[in-house]
């Protein structure tokens, strides 16, 4: 078990590490905008891996064409998920919460066992989207399709929490959070900011299958594993803050990726468990999540 | 734009709040609800701008029916509420909170003052744009929630017991600065537990008890009927 | 005083009123029951009676398997429907049962009856530790921890794989036999059969003692429910165990009826079918599981058990049945057929009973009651949250017998006081002393076992529950808790179950309620009808101090006129009252004195039959004051 090893499994769960966060903010956005945890979410991100090989191996587009398609398609499974599974349950029921947590695991059930259907049992590899040649840091060999998934992964991220701290778009969605009331006597119609951020995080959550193809392949039934290690993300980062999914994020990754490489790969999802059971006990909201989401005092039930 | 309420009664549950209330609010004026706690004057004005769900009744601005419009609906059509207590988004800053009422301004096809002008009118604000709305006190919250209002270009403005949880000095001040707002012609309706703030401001009084109207007139008239059912 | 005794001849009625009320209920319940228990039986027999018609190896397997999961299910409705713990896991517990009791018989030679023994044992201690999250978090974090511990179990096989068999199963399992005598597949089949029986007896017994109330409570009122005694952690700690026992068991016996254990038949598709089913049935309904679960199976066996179909189907039904029929088909099915009860008569009328003329209204009336020792007070009790100082140093005291009114401006500081005394909050500095003991830090249950009880802003009530029930509860804290003589129906429990009913019927007639209102679900009564129901469940483990929180917030008049009575006869009967209230009319009318809180201390105190000081004349002639201060930091 040399320091080499341990270093590329460091990289590589640096790399899977974006592709949580990206999952953990995607499942924060919707829950702060709608109060609906959407366990289809990690569908969204299989179907991303799937079209990325249909989109860039089957059809020949090219890496930006794909990257666009795959993000269009997930923006509107996000929306369809909103239209098919919370929609119809707004104002039927005593337990919104509840009730939207059967239809979206329902619904994601249902839709991952169609795409089986229809794309087969097996995991076909996608190749890599930029030059497969290792580059030499030191002794260590970097994949540059790990790096590209960090370096995008961060931009993707930073972007959002600029766009949300800063921006009049970022201050309309957080006022349908934090107040919803205000927000329509302001003239905002809730109903659309809910739909767009439905949209938005499946969205990213397609981008998120996009970039971790190349490294765990294009499979049908991904789709759990990956939510819950967004979900991971989210738990021990703390729900609501962009620095909990960075560094929520980053440990997952690194365990998932450091794990595997240094014992056997059986071993990871247990640990997990019991690192995530760990945090959940001795901090429920999580290393950053406090006073609530991106800074707000409106605390949504955990 | 004229408010025009017409047997207005809304429910919580099984129980009745407001039992056919009828008033109008013209260009100009001022209006003044006064009642104690419990006596309806909350559910009337978010009867009013559409945020209470058991309403029956007719309500009409500038001609327009607001039966079926949203919240946010009625809000395009300038109808505005300053809610009790100052309510506000706590983590944007009080720019943000502004440049959203700027937004509504456009949405409504106006153009939305500077901030410039509204630290002209609003001086207590202009130190405290950088920060976050939750960390104001009650009556910089206050001023603030006018100010978003007032830069919003209204065409009428509820106000929920304004003068609530704040020191007499603060809401003097905050008075000041709505009968400077109501002096510009805006369609005004206040809502308050405590006569005093409406002296001077308004003769066009309401008085509202367990949901019903039980006087109308200029606030010396309602004195009497005020002492005898408060204390 | 107010009189108790007025029209004796009205008393009288009234109380034959509600006794008869009483009486029919219990026969309308009974009867219920008796129904319940007679479908029970011949679906029993029914299926007992299966074998005749259907033989074969396969077969009884099958059925084995649905029998499992109806089991499985039953126990996961304790935990999700009864208590609203959204634990997922329960895949997990049956594995563990099977692998448990598989393991056993396979490698310790462990007869039948033990392996299985020792497989309920395994289920249990896997749910315990599978769901030990929920006693911090609440919701979907809950179930998404539960439901990535399903995703965990094939690795723990894999990486067990010297004992569990690893990714090719548990084999070797012996076959059944006790006492010698070896089981066949159809005895088997049988036991199983009766074993189910027993744990829904056991279940159905468990849910309509005090232990049902226990568990509703957890889930409708949650941490409030300490206000009555209750300690809710420990409640869900023990669902957890109630709720892994049937499925542990389940997944025991499946060892023994396939003879072969494989974590495969654990995942996330059994995880949705045992959701699906106690959703679709009705979460929180004895029969829910067996009416959920009935069609799932059905269709999982026509479609063939883990085809891709069969998720594709299980998905859609949850779907589907979240949007269509949220609470599940069994509540559904009795809304059906309850509406021959014109129930919606009750919505303009009081619920309560008519006023009495003389007296209520007037205030030279108020009682001079003899007033005791001190025996609650607050001394120097200081509280800031953020950067708010909402407690600033009160000092305060309440003699025995009072009642006093908390009045301040909005943001005084009177609710925060209110949850100090209760125990929900726990002052920085500062000490509480009640009986001339220190107090301050007890816990919330703690102090309402002791006689402090209280109420809420928004009643704390379970809906589905009748007004007598819901003032029962009041008692359930106070009694032990035996589970054992619960789910036996023990003639311990039988006689605990008596006494609470005879209290709740005895302050059921004291509050003057309608005898209607009596077996009626509070759901479809008025808010102020609630409010009094809440005080009558405080008031029914005849408590020291009653804390009112705004208790007359959202009535109308003669609602106010009825509370305000209540409260007075409650007061007559010895118990200290104190009541944080806005509306001070109210206060003025029904109470001995005022204390005034501003700015989160108490700056005035006085008895009402005394002239007012000038500070109380001031707020009260609606003079604006000046409230909470922030901390300068």
């Amino acid at each position: 078990m040399s320091a080499t090893i341990i270093i590329l499994g460091l990289i590589t769960g640096l790399a899977l590490a974006s592709i949580y966060v990206l999952i953990a903010i995607s499942f924060t956005l919707v829950l702060a905008a709608s109060g609906v945890f959407n366990f289809a979410q990690g569908t969204i991100v299989m179907i991303g891996t799937i079209l990325a090989l249909v989109l860039g191996v089957q059809f020949g587009w090219p890496v930006l064409a794909v990257a666009a398609g795959v993000v269009l398609v997930g923006a509107i499974a996000g929306v369809l998920t909103h239209l098919i599974a919370v929609w119809p349950v707004i104002g039927r029921t005593k337990s919104f919460a509840h009730s939207t947590m059967l239809s979206t695991i329902g619904l994601g059930i249902a839709a991952n066992a169609i795409a089986a259907l229809l794309f087969g049992a097996d995991s076909q590899p996608v190749p890599p989207y930029v030059s497969d040649s290792p580059l030499l840091i030191g002794s260590i060999p970097l994949r540059p399709t790990y790096l590209l998934v960090i370096v995008v992964g961060i931009f993707l991220t930073m972007t959002i929490e600029i766009v949300i701290r800063k921006t009049v778009v970022g201050s309309v969605f957080r006022i349908t959070l934090e107040d919803p009331e205000g927000a329509q006597l302001l003239g905002i119609d809730t109903r659309i900011v809910i739909l767009l951020a439905f949209a938005i995080a499946g969205g990213l959550s397609g981008m998120a299958g996009f970039l971790v193809a190349p490294i765990i392949s294009a499979s049908a039934f991904t789709a759990q594993e990956l939510a819950i290690y967004g979900f991971a993300a989210m738990a021990i980062g703390g729900f609501g803050s962009f620095a909990g999914a960075l560094v929520g994020g980053a440990i997952v990754g690194i365990l998932t990726g450091v794990l595997p490489a240094i014992a056997n790969p059986q071993v990871t999802l247990p640990v997990l468990w019991i690192v995530v059971v760990a945090f959940l006990v001795v901090k429920p909201s999580g290393l950053y999540g406090t006073a609530g989401l991106f800074g707000s005092t409106n605390l949504r039930e955990v | 734009m004229k408010l025009e309420v017409e047997n207005l009664s809304a429910w919580y549950g099984q129980a009745l709040a407001l039992n056919s209330v009828s008033l109008s609010v013209e260009k100009g004026q001022v209006v003044g609800i006064l009642g104690h706690n419990g006596a309806g004057k909350t559910t009337l004005v978010r009867c009013i701008a559409g945020l209470h769900d058991q309403c029956r009744g007719q309500v009409r601005f500038g001609g327009t029916s607001l039966e079926k419009l949203r919240p946010s609906e009625r809000a395009l059509l300038g109808l505005t509420l300053l809610r009790e207590g100052g309510r506000l988004p706590a983590s944007l800053t009080v720019t943000q909170n502004l440049i959203l009422g700027q937004r509504l301004a456009r949405a409504r096809g106006h153009i939305p003052r500077e901030l410039n002008r509204i630290w002209e009118w609003f001086p207590i604000l202009e130190p405290l744009q950088g920060r976050k709305a939750g960390l104001l006190s009650g009556g910089q919250r206050q001023a603030l929630a006018l100010a978003v209002t007032f830069v919003s270009e209204p065409s009428l403005i509820l106000l929920d017991e304004p003068s609530a949880g704040l020191a007499p000095p603060v809401a003097r001040e905050l008075f000041s600065l709505i009968a400077r707002l109501a002096a510009t012609g805006l369609p005004t309706l206040v809502v308050e537990q405590h006569p005093g703030w409406l002296n001077g401001l308004t003769n066009d009084v309401y008085l509202l008890e367990v949901g019903e109207i039980a006087a109308h007139g200029p606030i010396e008239k309602l004195l009497p009927s005020l002492e005898k059912s408060g204390a | 005083m107010h009189d108790l005794a007025r029209k004796p001849s009205a008393t009288a009625l009234d109380n034959d009123a509600v006794s008869r009320e009483f009486s029919a209920w219990i026969a309308r319940k009974a009867r219920l029951r008796h129904i319940n228990v007679a479908i029970a039986i011949l679906i029993l027999i029914g299926l007992g009676l299966i074998p005749l018609i259907s033989q074969g190896t396969y077969a009884y397997a099958r059925y084995g398997v649905a029998l499992a999961y109806v089991m499985a299910a039953v126990g996961l409705n304790l935990a999700i429907g009864f208590t609203g713990e959204l634990v997922l896991g329960h895949a997990v517990v049956m594995a563990a049962g099977a692998y448990a009791a598989g393991m056993l018989s396979a490698h310790a030679g462990v007869s039948f009856p033990f392996a299985v023994l020792g497989g309920v044992a395994g289920g249990l201690a896997a749910g315990a530790a599978v769901m030990l999250p929920g006693l911090r978090v609440r919701g979907w974090y809950l179930a998404l921890i539960t439901m990535f511990a399903v995703l965990v179990l094939p690795r723990v096989v894999v990486l067990t794989e010297h004992w569990t068999g690893g990714e090719f199963g548990l084999t070797g399992i012996q076959p059944p036999s006790f006492l010698g005598y070896l089981l066949s597949d159809w005895v088997l089949y049988e036991v199983t059969l009766l074993l189910l029986a027993l744990v829904g007896l056991l279940v159905a017994n468990l849910v309509r003692s005090g232990w049902g109330y226990r568990l509703r409570a957890v889930r409708d009122i949650g941490t409030a429910s300490a206000a009555i005694g209750l300690r809710p952690n420990r409640i869900r700690f023990t669902v957890y165990l109630l709720a892994a026992g049937p499925a542990a068991l389940a997944g025991a016996l499946q060892a023994f009826t396939d003879a072969f254990v494989n974590a495969d038949s654990f995942g996330i598709s059994l995880t949705l079918l045992l959701l699906t089913g106690v959703m679709l049935g009705g979460a929180g309904t004895l029969w829910g599981p067996i009416v959920g679960m009935a069609p799932l199976i059905a269709l999982s066996f026509w479609v063939g058990p883990f085809s891709v179909y069969n998720a594709v189907a299980l998905g859609a039904g949850l779907l589907i049945s979240a949007i269509v029929v949220p609470d599940g088909f069994v509540p559904l099915i009795r809304r059906r057929m309850s509406r021959r009860t014109p129930s919606s008569a009750v919505a303009d009328s009081m619920p309560v009973a008519p006023v009495d003329d003389n007296g209520s209204g007037n205030p030279s009336i108020r009682s001079r009651r003899d007033l005791g020792p001190e025996i609650l007070s607050a001394r120097g009790v200081m509280k800031t949250f953020g950067g708010v100082r909402a407690l600033q140093g009160i000092d305060m005291s309440i003699r025995q017998g009072e009642l006093v009114g908390l009045i301040g401006p909005n943001g005084s500081g009177k609710s925060t006081f209110l949850n100090v005394l209760s125990g929900f909050i726990v002052p920085d500095a500062g000490d509480i002393r009640y009986r001339d003991a220190d107090v301050t830090g007890w816990r919330v249950d703690q102090l309402a076992l002791a006689g402090i009880g209280r109420t809420f802003q928004v009643p704390q009530l379970i809906d589905e529950l009748t007004t007598l029930e819901n003032i029962e509860i009041g008692l359930v804290g106070h009694q032990k808790s035996g589970l054992v003589p619960a789910a036996l129906r023990l003639p311990r429990d039988i006689a605990w179950e008596r006494q609470r009913r005879n209290a709740a019927l005895e302050t059921f007639r004291a509050m003057r309620f309608a005898p209607e209102t009596l077996g009626r679900p509070v759901a479809e009564l008025s808010l102020g009808f609630k409010r009094i129901v809440e005080i009558g469940r405080a008031a029914v483990s005849k408590p020291t101090i009653l804390l009112l929180d705004e208790p007359a917030a959202g009535l109308n008049e003669t609602e106010r006129q009825d509370l305000g009575d209540r409260l007075q006869e409650l007061a007559a009967q010895g118990i200290t009252i104190l009541v944080v209230e806005h509306n001070v009319p109210f206060v003025l009318r029904i109470c001995d004195s005022l204390m005034l809180l501003e700015n989160g201390q108490v700056t005035c105190r006085a008895d009402l039959d005394e002239a007012l000081p000038e500070r109380l004349e001031t707020y009260l002639r609606h003079d604006p004051t000046p409230t909470t201060q922030k901390v300068e930091s």
